[in-house]
């Protein structure tokens, strides 16, 4: 009788929102964290890596040439004359101070060597030194304004050619390649893991602490099929697992623009990316609910199952990891048969739009198949006396 | 004589962990609860299982709500086996112990209900029961209360009423007055007879022997999963108060096996 199925599947759910506060912080919290998370990160990782604009790059300059004084100004470049090159631990010292971002050499009598320089003649042209310090953003702008205002007046000194002076867009990448190279690389560990972790609890509060509590005989004692608990619990599970990954997902895709300063652009993805995504999630939501409760189903105490699940939630990570480095998803339809590296390389093929319908399909029928075959051994395992009445 | 519950030869025997072994200082790796039990409950009475703990009773009436399969020997509940048809045994049994406890997040209001769905019993037939059982018992003062922060009386009374979702005929009852005050315990008793005046037939399991003397028709002495004796209360005492008659019963079983 189905019905029953759902009886018990609605009464795990309303066992699971009758907390109405740790219900929202279990579906809510995993989104929100990784999207708070990345938004931190990402706002810190700006501030590190990007230069201070209000400021002009201070450069002290030994020997400064006539020539150079002029463009420096123009380019916003301060120039203060130095004496002599000081050494380098106190070249970073006042790199630090900030009193000058960058030291530049100049050969004694640079403007009338580079006028009577000839390269014909094979000698050494006349060289520039110029010293900063990589490590601080200001200082490597000041370096690379600096550098970038000498190349431009060598180019005018003797201009044959341009590269890429125009005002064309060069690089052909396109955004789905940028988006699908990053995407790839967290999100399939990401949502397996976070899935895992959230069902780990709820599984095993349901099937492990009911036997611990002594509910579980009470159930056991009405006339409903023993399939009929395995299959209310697992749907139970797998709706607010579901509704778990959905919120992760929303937080990763709300917070990847920002830990990837804008490099991402999630609209790449049209909607039969995303439905099939849903396909692939669900699948695999029903296998991670299913294998939990059978761990669970082992355990005679929650805290036992959080043991016997240690192990299990370790290989998921590894086989999230292996997606990041697996260089893209695999065509051989018979990855998609093994449980859960499926999921995730049919996710990597999604966001990488290399993927084959045929082995979508494979992995999602081949998900649906275990979660079969589990509830099967589920039904088996409610039926044992030695696993339901342990002592 | 009309039986409503058989019990032929039932047996049922534990593995024993290595952690038992050592706390029962035995090699044993199997321990017999029940040893070839056989009894008869007629229809609208109330039978007793009196013995001491450990005797193997509550494994009896748990073979007997087909929640445990028996070992060998079978047993009949209103004509279906506890071995070949533990589901229609099932809709056809209350079964009240304190092991089978009720979740603490939900209210007795909404496990009756629950208990009904899976019971399938329908709406209105379940209010009038509801509203029956939960006036007997004063639990629509606290029917929307979660169980959680129920006393200890109030969760047997809502366990009592909710085992009784479905009206079974056969109601098996382990230690019903068990950890229950007297006030509690009495309004179980009375409503233990009171079923029996409906005409339903009950089987419980104590240790209590006023209870086996104020409630029960027959009865049956259990030691070391074996029945020792058996019949009306006269005839198992033979006048005598029915401690005395136990204990010696008792001593001869005890020195029989020592």
């Amino acid at each position: 009788m189905k019905s029953n199925a759902l009886t018990i599947a609605k009464k795990e759910l309303a066992k699971f929102f009758s907390n109405k506060v740790s219900a929202v912080v279990s579906i809510a919290l995993p989104g929100l964290l990784i999207f708070l998370m990345w938004t931190v990160m990402g706002d810190a990782m700006g501030s590190m890596f990007s230069p201070d604009d209000t400021k002009r790059p201070v450069v002290a300059v030994v020997n400064e040439p006539a020539s150079i004084e002029g463009l420096a100004s123009q380019a916003g470049i301060d120039v203060v004359p130095e004496d002599a090159l000081p050494a380098v631990d106190e070249m970073r010292k006042r790199i630090e101070q900030g009193d000058a971002k960058a030291f530049a050499v100049f050969p004694d009598g640079f403007d009338r060597d580079v006028a009577a320089y000839d390269p014909a003649t094979g000698e050494r042209a006349p060289q520039v030194e110029v010293y900063y310090n990589s490590t601080d953003p200001d200082s490597a702008k000041a370096f690379s304004a600096l550098t970038s205002l000498l190349d431009a007046y060598e180019s005018s000194l003797a201009n044959r050619f341009d590269v890429n002076a125009g005002q064309g867009a060069y690089d052909v990448a396109e955004e789905r390649d940028i988006a699908g190279s990053v995407v790839v690389s967290i999100v399939p560990m990401l949502l397996l893991i976070l899935l895992f972790t959230s069902c780990m609890s709820i599984a095993s509060e349901s099937v492990a602490g009911e036997k611990e509590r002594g509910t579980m005989a009470t159930l056991l004692a009405t006339p409903i099929k023993r399939r009929d608990i395995a299959l209310g619990k697992v749907l139970a599970v797998t709706l607010i697992g579901l509704a778990i990954a959905a919120s992760s997902m929303l937080g990763i895709f709300a917070g990847l623009p920002s830990i990837m300063q804008g490099a991402v652009d999630m609209n790449v993805y049209g909607p039969t990316d995303y439905l099939l995504l849903v396909l692939v999630v669900v699948s695999a939501t029903l296998l991670v609910v299913v294998l939990i409760t059978m761990v669970s189903a082992l355990a005679r105490t929650t805290k036992e199952a959080g043991m016997y699940l240690t192990p299990l939630m370790i290989v998921v990570m590894l086989v999230g990891i292996l997606g990041m480095f697996g260089g893209g998803a695999k065509t051989e339809f018979w990855y998609y048969l093994v449980p859960l590296y499926n999921s995730v390389q049919c996710m990597i093929g999604i966001f990488t739009f290399d993927f084959q319908p045929a082995n979508v399909a494979v992995c999602v029928l081949s998900n649906l198949v275990y979660t079969g075959a589990g509830v099967l051994v589920l039904q088996r395992m409610f039926n044992s006396e030695r696993l339901m009445f342990a002592r | 004589m009309d039986n409503a519950i058989t019990v032929r030869n039932l047996r049922k025997t534990f593995r024993l962990s290595a952690k038992q072994r050592k706390l029962e200082r035995t090699d044993a790796r199997t321990k017999t609860a029940v040893d070839d039990l056989s009894f008869d409950v007629r229809r609208g009475e109330i039978y007793g299982l009196l013995g001491p703990n450990g005797a193997g009773k509550t494994t009896t009436l748990r073979m007997l709500a087909a929640l445990v399969r028996p070992d060998a020997g079978d047993a009949c509940v209103e004509g279906a086996s506890v071995v070949s048809d533990p589901m229609a045994v099932r809709r056809l049994v209350g079964f009240l112990t304190s092991e089978l406890k009720l979740e603490d997040a939900f209210s007795p209001d909404y496990l009756f209900d629950f208990f009904s769905e899976l019971h399938h019993v329908d709406a209105a037939v379940r209010d009038v029961r509801k509203r029956a059982l939960f006036e007997r018992f004063g639990i629509d003062r606290f029917a929307q209360t979660k169980v959680a922060d129920l006393s200890t009386g109030m969760k047997q009374k809502t366990s009592l009423a909710v085992s009784l979702v479905h009206d079974p005929g056969v109601i098996i009852f382990d230690e019903p007055t068990n950890g229950l005050d007297v006030l509690t315990a009495k309004t179980v008793t009375d409503f233990l007879m009171e079923l029996r005046s409906e005409g339903k037939t009950i089987l419980l399991s104590t240790h209590i022997f006023s209870l086996v003397e104020k409630v029960c028709d027959r009865a049956g002495v259990v030691i070391d999963g074996r029945m020792v004796a058996a019949g009306t209360l006269p005839e198992l005492t033979g006048g005598r108060p029915l401690e005395d008659a136990f204990f010696d019963l008792y001593a001869a079983t005890a020195g029989e096996s020592s």
